[in-house]
């Protein structure tokens, strides 16, 4: 075994070393300052960088110019509290309760293991209560195990859409550019406070613990973007509207989800930050996806 | 090492191989059924957490969710060869049964997991398969000991736990076996690629067909046909990357930084 061969293994093994963040762009300020209190961001038409040069997935690279017109957007991810109304308004059943089972991955799994969970939904998304696991039932936690079309009838309810994925990379960015993070790279702040929740750990045998949650994180737990967005990157994979196409396949079932999850290590998909593309089945019903919605811009609160 | 650390290791060196793979072993012994899907445990209540005090009524599910469910068990305790049929509505195949995979989540496309992911699903798939057949046959050596009812529904629920035992063995074949491979399969494809002939005629090539023709594409395919040094699989990451395939991941761990891809 080469010298090369036997350090790459080696660090396939070690599994979760962590990245050395790079130094951080100031932030653009926000559009529409004035309305921070509201549930929605009204964004300004305009354009942002999407894809980064040297990235080494093949979707994620070509730095191109993409223009976004006017739109409004969720600032925080949809709660479990809020999709309980719509539920209880629409009598909905979800994809996991129809199915009757949703996909989960728990402490102490191996790295990239999934399993499907009986009985499992947005209302109990997991197997085994636990003092950790129990995070997914709070008010302001984000909704999960919701398939792309329990998200897209949730945002149809409140006579809104999924975004886009070009709508959610120009919101969540809020005005950065080649950056990770919409405030540079950095996963910490400047006096050393976790930024954005993500799986901390050597694997996923064992979270540090180090942002404060093994699973979800309240929504607003964490800083938002200079817009005033929260959760712009971990937490949950937020569904967008767009399929994922992959080649010459054409339009197939799969979704594009962005932004990452509590789920997401450096041993794993790394999938925290703006230019990761997550996808899936549109029916998949996750414990670590999410959505948020997005509006015209004509539809204001 | 630890068993867990051997046993990816013996995975990563196996790498991505042409002819079927063999699945990670699944069987359950076939009497002694496997432990049953996570028991339900005593509640923690964590006392900082808002928690939701009651969402709306749960909507009706499927007739079961799992082998271990009362409905299926009683199935079961019929016939030990029971298996669900499609949902009559959208003819989606029941997550009972083996034929049924989960969804996959995945953060990447890279057209090595694409040649890995299917004959590795096959060989999780043969693996459950075999492990269903373990336990209904288990059920029937079981029920032919019987002069009871309850010893029939002993026996049923054993089959049940066993059954999805297989199923829990297939998902984590599936999802963390598979990655397993396909990182192994990266690997040794960026080796191959970096340390073998193509790397050259890559190059040559590039040079050759200038980015940013309209022909460059075409030009490229042409010459590294011609060349023959390259294989399909290495025609293919020269077109995507050019000669730069493969060069960041193992500079990045000869630094010692988590590359996985």
């Amino acid at each position: 075994m080469t010298r090369r061969a036997a350090l790459a293994l080696a660090s396939l093994l070690a599994g979760c070393a962590e990245r050395r963040a790079t130094v951080a762009r100031p932030p653009s300020p926000s559009p529409d300052a004035g309305a921070a209190a509201t549930g929605r961001a009204c964004l300004p038409a305009g354009t942002f960088v999407r894809g980064a040069a040297g990235r080494r997935r093949r979707d994620e690279r070509d730095p191109r110019t993409v223009a976004v017109g006017a739109f409004c957007i969720d600032r925080t991810l949809v709660t479990r509290a809020e999709f309980a109304r719509f539920v209880a308004a629409t009598g909905h059943v979800t994809d996991a309760e129809r199915r009757g089972f949703g996909i989960e991955s728990v402490e102490g799994m191996l790295d990239w293991e999934w399993r499907r969970a009986p009985h499992a939904s947005w209302r109990r998304p997991f197997t085994t209560e636990d003092a950790d696991t129990r995070s997914f039932l709070r008010d302001d936690a984000p909704v999960v195990m919701v398939s792309w079309h329990d998200a897209s009838a949730f945002c149809a309810w409140r006579r809104g859409r999924l975004p886009t994925e070009d709508e959610w990379e120009y919101a969540m960015r809020a005005g950065s550019q080649g950056t990770r993070f919409p405030w540079g790279d950095r996963l910490t702040d400047e006096r050393g406070r976790a930024r954005i929740n993500r799986w901390e750990g050597a694997s996923h045998a064992r979270n540090d613990r180090g942002d404060g949650y093994v699973y979800v994180s309240p929504v607003r737990a964490f800083a938002p973007n200079p817009w005033g967005l929260y959760d712009p990157a971990g937490n949950v994979w937020q569904w967008t509207a767009d399929a994922y196409l992959t080649g010459d396949a054409g339009v197939g079932s799969e979704r594009v989800l962005r932004g990452g999850s509590w789920w997401c290590a450096a041993c794993t998909c790394e999938g925290y930050g703006l230019w990761y593309r997550g996808h899936t089945e549109a029916r998949a019903a996750f414990s670590n996806n999410g959505f948020r919605c997005a509006y015209d811009a004509a539809e204001r609160e | 090492m630890r068993p867990r650390g051997l046993a990816l290791a013996l995975s990563l060196l196996a790498a991505c191989t042409k002819s079927p793979p063999r699945a990670p072993r699944l069987a359950p012994e076939p009497v002694a059924a496997p432990r049953a899907i996570a028991p339900a445990p005593t509640a923690v209540v964590d006392a900082g957490a808002a928690v939701d005090a009651a969402p709306p009524p749960a909507a009706p599910g499927p007739w079961a969710s799992a082998w271990t469910d009362p409905a299926a068990v009683a199935r079961l305790a019929a016939d030990c060869n029971f298996r669900p049929p499609p949902d009559p509505e959208t003819d989606e195949g029941s997550p009972l049964l083996c034929a049924t995979d989960i969804e996959q989540q995945s953060c990447s496309y890279d057209p090595c997991h694409e040649n890995v992911d299917l004959p590795c699903r096959r060989g999780c798939g043969r693996s459950c398969t075999s492990c269903d057949a373990r336990c209904r046959g288990a059920c029937g050596r079981c029920r032919a000991s019987c002069h009871d009812e309850a010893c029939v529904r002993a026996c049923a629920a054993s089959c049940g736990q066993c059954l999805q035992g297989c199923l829990t063995e297939k998902d984590r074949c599936l999802t963390a076996g598979c990655t397993a491979r396909y990182q192994a399969c990266f690997h040794r494809s960026v080796l191959h690629f970096r340390n073998g002939p193509c790397l050259a005629s890559c190059t040559r090539c590039g040079d050759a067909c200038p980015e940013g023709d309209e022909n460059h594409h075409r030009c490229l395919s042409r010459c590294l046909i011609r060349e023959r040094a390259c294989t399909a699989e290495e025609r293919e990451h020269c077109a995507w990357d050019g000669q730069a395939y493969g060069r960041d991941y193992l500079e990045e761990l000869d630094a010692g930084v988590d590359a996985s891809p």
